[in-house]
């Protein structure tokens, strides 16, 4: 290891300097904490703690368990408490990292600067500030490595039962936890295959290490004693397994993109990393070098290769959403403090004798490093201000009737919502129903009284379900928070319009009271939303969507310019998000508005993760320019990718009819049919055409 | 020993600090939004005074008059807008208070006067509404009750919580005990016959807390 021969501060200061570090750690972390629930899936994680329930897969008992303790402290509301839990274990990690880097370096100075330059990296800070699982990630990240080193240095066999039983308990924090494996496994082979791989320590691993996960258990309990949320209902054996596993996300996550698309992710990736550090990455890089043990060279480059592996291949979350490469800055944190610890070494050797005081200044400049990390990210970090996914919930809220019924799709809507139903009791009037069917479950009353079954897909049993819905409580109010309204299928005789920030559902022959419809937007709360403060993904989608709904408001009552100002201001907030983009463009064809639509669809080229409904979107804005054939060659490719996409068919369907090519039309529309049975205005018109035929 | 107590000391006054710090900035939280509140009231901007009073009420701490206080106004703000018959603006500050309210909750629960207070003038409010509320056109009232959402928020019940919550880190620091106290040698002492009977006895009671209270919350 890289020890340094003379300690750089009296030895007493080992624990009262970080000591006092943390404490100002703390405060900055407290100055810049989101005040309530954060955008995303903090709010579903917040209600899981609060209400001992069960959020995505693969499912979180742990952190839901652990979440619970903080819920109680009486200070600030629960959105808050949570984001304190982030802070806790964000500065424990700190502290664990600080006793890695000082057991491997006994160097203060290095321990400081590895440890508080992590804390106020950019991607490790917004974590801090908010409701997620990372931060307990990386706290058992950190302890999985000092456990180790603890190993290596006592050869105690007991440490490694710790390792185990620990790493089930980060098992059940977060899957990703599996990607140590290859690493340890190869350490504890070079290091002792004999000590750890007989038989009898083998067996006393796995019996601890699977003790840990025995806290699943917890997932079939809090179904079965119907908690406020319970994502999946795992309390049957295959349910149990699909949420453990992350079943239904795989689907979307893994190894899901062409090779293009991978080596995009690995940039952007390998670009975020080296982001976080700068300049110290190459002090890691050294770090690296002077590690004098080549199975912790092994060890550390296993964990950011698989780390990197997992990020890329296994979970194509947006990288801004989740950063999956907090352990690869665990390492590099490590590893700088390993380099400047050596750096230092030699500086001491060139200057002890010469120019002591030159030591010095260069001991206390490494120290003050963090300080430039604070400064450089405090504005980025700085979510104080940040009531974003609060007043969208409470906005949307505000929108619906009294008595009314609202479906919601997506997770920047229904994760805010949640929150403000189950923690604030927001509007407990309304009906509140999730279209995937997780939280607030839509039900069924057909003709039969009850009993029920349904072997169909899930998209042709929901449209039923909505419509029935929609047919006896149209007259309180049916409202829809979607990212995209346009695929809905409603009943014969209703229409989806904008209304506020959502869609309301109308009778066609019904008129509707347009002085409310306008006059909602003086309730809306938009301090945050108008505000000015660095944002994340979903907060740009958030607000992104608050400008366009706006802009599109304005232009519908004749306010061009500052509609368009609206729209622009959107395309700008959402520039990475081509749901936007899609939106924007789709109602400036609309309008006429051509030039401007063809501009957003050029802007959204570059963050299009579905080619199809790029297709699909160029499609739409050559039919409304007129250009028929490249409409329908785009819709064809869009088809051509997604042949079970209804909405690709269907556009291309209108299309042709307004072409006067009929049977052409028909046929895709009944292909439309056989995909999507439920379309009733399709099926009007399919109808219609058999029976001039038949008439003929 | 004298290490132990210090040590303890340490903690405690760290942990101290800690909650002095969550309080204060709460506290000012608080305050700071009270008074932007204000000023909107003041300037009849009641929409925006609602956002700050809501935010102020939303940073709620033990002994902190501005929650009191924020919650007077937005009642104002409700009674101002019943007198201009404006119901939407009087309901959007009654939820408000009672949001903030049941946001706040913990060990207890701040704020039930207000809260039924408010239950009770938005039931007012939306009487003729309510009313009608579950009738559909064809008065199929069997049917219709399927839409009536009953919600279920099976809030976790406190002392429950707290059974839980020891069994939880019982048993997890019963198995790091019986890993380091249990595992090595001397093997075969009667220390070692204590120890061991002690964590796993320990591990088995923590464990049942741990169940019993995730069932019983």
């Amino acid at each position: 290891m890289v020890k340094s021969s003379v300690p750089d501060m009296d030895i007493s200061s080992k624990y009262h300097i970080p000591l006092i570090l943390i404490i100002i750690s703390f405060i900055i972390y407290l100055s810049t904490i989101c005040p309530t629930v954060y955008p995303g899936d903090s709010g579903e994680l917040t209600v899981a703690a609060y209400s001992l329930g069960i959020p995505h897969p693969s499912g979180y008992p742990l952190y839901a368990l652990i979440g619970k303790l903080f819920c109680l402290i009486p200070i600030g509301n629960i959105g808050f408490r949570m984001n304190l839990m982030s802070i806790f274990f964000s500065l424990v990690t700190v502290w664990i990292l600080y006793s890695i880097i000082y057991k491997i370096t006994s160097s203060i100075v290095a321990s400081i600067f590895g440890a508080f330059t992590l804390a106020f990296t950019q991607l490790y800070w917004l974590q801090t500030v908010s409701a997620e699982v990372y931060p307990l990630h990386t706290f058992f990240m950190a302890l999985l490595i000092r456990i180790l080193i603890s190993w290596d240095e006592k050869r105690d066999i007991r440490y490694i039962i710790l390792f185990a039983f620990i790493t089930g308990l980060s098992f059940v924090n977060h899957l990703q936890t599996i990607m140590l494996a290859p690493s340890v496994l190869f350490f504890l082979i070079i290091s002792d295959k004999k000590g750890v791989f007989n038989l009898k320590t083998f067996a006393i691993l796995s019996v601890f290490f699977f003790f840990a996960l025995i806290t699943y258990i917890y997932l079939p309990i809090r179904t079965n004693a119907d908690a406020a949320i319970h994502w999946g209902d795992p309390d049957n054996l295959k349910n149990f397994f699909d949420v453990i596993s992350g079943k239904s996300h795989r689907s979307v996550y893994v190894f899901n993109m062409n090779l293009m698309g991978y080596m995009i992710r690995a940039k952007d990736a390998l670009e975020i990393v080296i982001r976080q550090f700068g300049l110290i990455s190459l002090i890691g890089i050294w770090g690296f070098i002077k590690l004098p043990s080549i199975p912790w060279k092994m060890f550390y480059l296993g964990i950011v290769i698989f780390d990197f592996f997992y990020t890329i291949f296994l979970n194509t979350v947006i990288l801004e959403i989740t950063p999956f490469n907090l352990p690869t800055l665990i390492v590099i944190a490590i590893l700088a403090g390993i380099g400047v610890s050596d750096l230092l070494k030699r500086c001491r050797e060139i200057y002890f004798k010469s120019n002591l005081r030159l030591y010095n200044v260069s001991n206390i400049a490494c120290g003050f490093i963090p300080i430039i990390f604070i400064a450089s990210n405090y504005y980025i970090c700085d979510q104080s201000r940040n009531y974003n996914g609060y007043e969208h919930a409470q906005n949307i809220f505000r929108t619906i009737n009294y008595g009314g019924t609202i479906f919601v799709e997506s997770d920047n809507n229904l994760f805010p919502i949640t929150y403000n139903r189950i923690i604030e009791r927001m509007r407990e009037d309304v009906i509140l129903y999730d279209r995937y069917n997780l939280f607030f479950k839509i039900p069924y009353i057909g003709d039969n009284n009850g009993t029920f079954v349904y072997h169909g897909k899930w998209s042709d049993l929901l449209a039923v379900l909505e419509k029935k819905v929609i047919e006896r409580r149209s007259a309180y109010g049916i409202f829809y928070s979607l990212p995209d309204p346009h695929p809905i299928s409603l009943p014969k005789n209703y229409s989806l319009i904008p209304y506020g920030i959502i869609s309301m559902v109308v009778n066609d022959r019904i008129e509707i009271d347009q002085k409310k419809r306008v006059s909602i937007w003086n309730y809306y709360a938009t301090e945050s939303l108008e505000d000015n403060f660095y944002l994340d993904y979903m907060n740009r989608e958030i607000t992104a969507n608050y400008h366009f709904n706006k802009g599109k408001h304005l232009i519908m009552l004749g306010g061009i310019e500052p509609g368009l100002r609206r729209l622009r201001l959107a395309s700008q907030i959402g520039y990475d998000n081509d749901s936007i983009h899609n939106s924007v463009s789709t109602f400036l064809s609309d309008y006429g508005f051509l030039n401007e639509a063809k501009e957003e669809l050029e802007k959204s080229m570059p963050y299009y993760h579905d080619p199809a409904n790029l297709y699909n979107d160029w499609g739409y804005y050559y039919s409304k320019s007129g250009d028929l054939s490249s409409a329908i060659d785009s819709f064809n490719k869009a088809i051509d990718i997604d042949p079970e996409n209804v909405l690709y068919q269907n556009n291309l369907g209108f299309l042709l009819l307004d072409d006067g090519k009929m049977d052409e039309a028909i046929k895709i529309f009944r292909n439309s049919l056989s995909i999507e049975s439920g379309q009733e205005h399709i099926q009007e018109i399919v109808k219609e055409y058999d029976n001039k035929n038949k008439d003929k | 020993m004298r290490n132990m107590i210090k040590r303890a000391t340490i903690l405690f006054v760290l942990i101290l600090l800690t909650f002095s710090a969550i309080w204060t900035r709460a506290f000012i939280g608080s305050i700071q939004n009270f008074k932007e509140g204000k000023e909107y009231f003041n300037d009849q901007q009641y929409i925006k005074a609602i956002t700050f009073f809501d935010r102020s009420m939303h940073w709620y701490t033990p002994f902190n008059p501005y929650i009191e206080r924020s919650a007077e106004y937005l009642s104002k703000i409700s009674e101002q807008a019943d007198q201009i018959n404006d119901d939407q603006l009087s309901l959007i500050a009654l939820e408000t208070i009672r949001n903030s309210f049941y946001s706040s909750r913990s060990f207890y629960s701040p704020g039930a006067n207000w809260i039924k207070r408010c239950d009770d003038e938005i039931l007012n409010i939306t009487k003729d509404q309510n009313e009608n509320r579950f009738k559909t056109g064809d008065e199929n009232d069997d049917k219709d009750k399927v839409y009536r959402q009953d919600i279920v928020y099976n809030d976790p019940a406190i002392f429950w919580t707290i059974v839980l919550e020891i069994g939880l880190f019982g048993w997890i620091g019963a198995v790091i005990g019986i890993i380091f106290f249990c595992l090595e040698p001397p093997l075969k002492t009667d220390k070692f016959t204590h120890t061991y009977w002690f964590w796993i006895l320990f591990a088995c009671i923590s464990y049942s807390l741990w169940i019993i209270g995730m069932i019983k919350v």
